[in-house]
């Protein structure tokens, strides 16, 4: 059965999110989510950011780093927490 | 009576190949590539225990089931007829405490950066201790 996007993303304000992390993003933002913390675990990816390549956030100097960014649709603002010991492969 | 099969493990093999145009039978293919070589894929999971596989393609069957073996951390999406297709990464360890309680997760198709078809299908989790 189809669902739609409000329900399946309704109670979602944290994420942990796998690979680069842009089809998640677009699709909570189309959902029309106002915010949400997205944590990215995948090792050297980018983000939905395009000025932040997987060379800046391999060597991103603090292990919690926050990196806001706006989102083109609905003004939204996502908030990126690039974890350091996992872009480095040690969450693996 | 019994007749020996004639088996020659020498012969060259001819590899079925796998497009979207031909998906060759179970019997040939029953593992398909991972979806990660096809397509960008991402996985996610929410504090709550929800999780999500988010992708831009076009997966060659429907999918039944998912398979989530905590013992090698990886996730299979199975069809009606028992084909399967790895998503083609490790579940980290940051999101499998909060995989290992769910039995059911979103698959999300995305076309041209929208949502487009989601369903909600059985996980079922595989767990030997090993």
């Amino acid at each position: 059965m189809a669902i739609k996007p409000d329900d399946a993303f309704q109670k979602d304000k944290s994420m942990i999110v796998q690979g680069a992390g842009l089809l998640a993003c677009c699709a909570l933002v189309g959902a029309g989510l106002q915010s949400i913390s997205m944590t990215v675990v995948e090792p050297g990816t980018g983000f939905a950011n395009p000025a932040t390549t997987p060379a800046q956030m391999m060597s991103a100097p603090s292990v919690d780093q926050q990196v806001a960014m706006s989102a083109p649709a609905n003004n939204a603002v996502l908030t990126n927490t690039i974890n350091t010991p996992a872009l480095n492969g040690g969450m693996r | 009576m019994y007749q020996a099969q004639d088996i020659d493990v020498l012969a060259p093999k001819i590899e079925p190949k796998f497009t979207m145009d031909h998906l060759p039978s179970v019997e040939d293919m029953p593992v398909l590539p991972g979806l990660r070589k096809l397509m960008d894929v991402d996985l996610a999971v929410n504090a709550d225990g929800r999780v999500y596989i988010f992708y831009d393609g076009k997966i060659a069957e429907d999918t039944e089931y998912v398979l989530y073996s905590i013992d090698d951390a990886s996730l299979h999406l199975v069809s009606a007829n028992g084909r399967i297709q790895d998503i083609g990464m490790t579940v980290h360890k940051p999101m499998r405490k909060y995989m290992r309680g769910t039995d059911n997760i979103y698959i999300i198709e995305m076309k041209d950066s929208a949502v487009g078809n989601i369903i909600n299908i059985p996980m079922i989790i595989h767990d030997i201790g090993i």
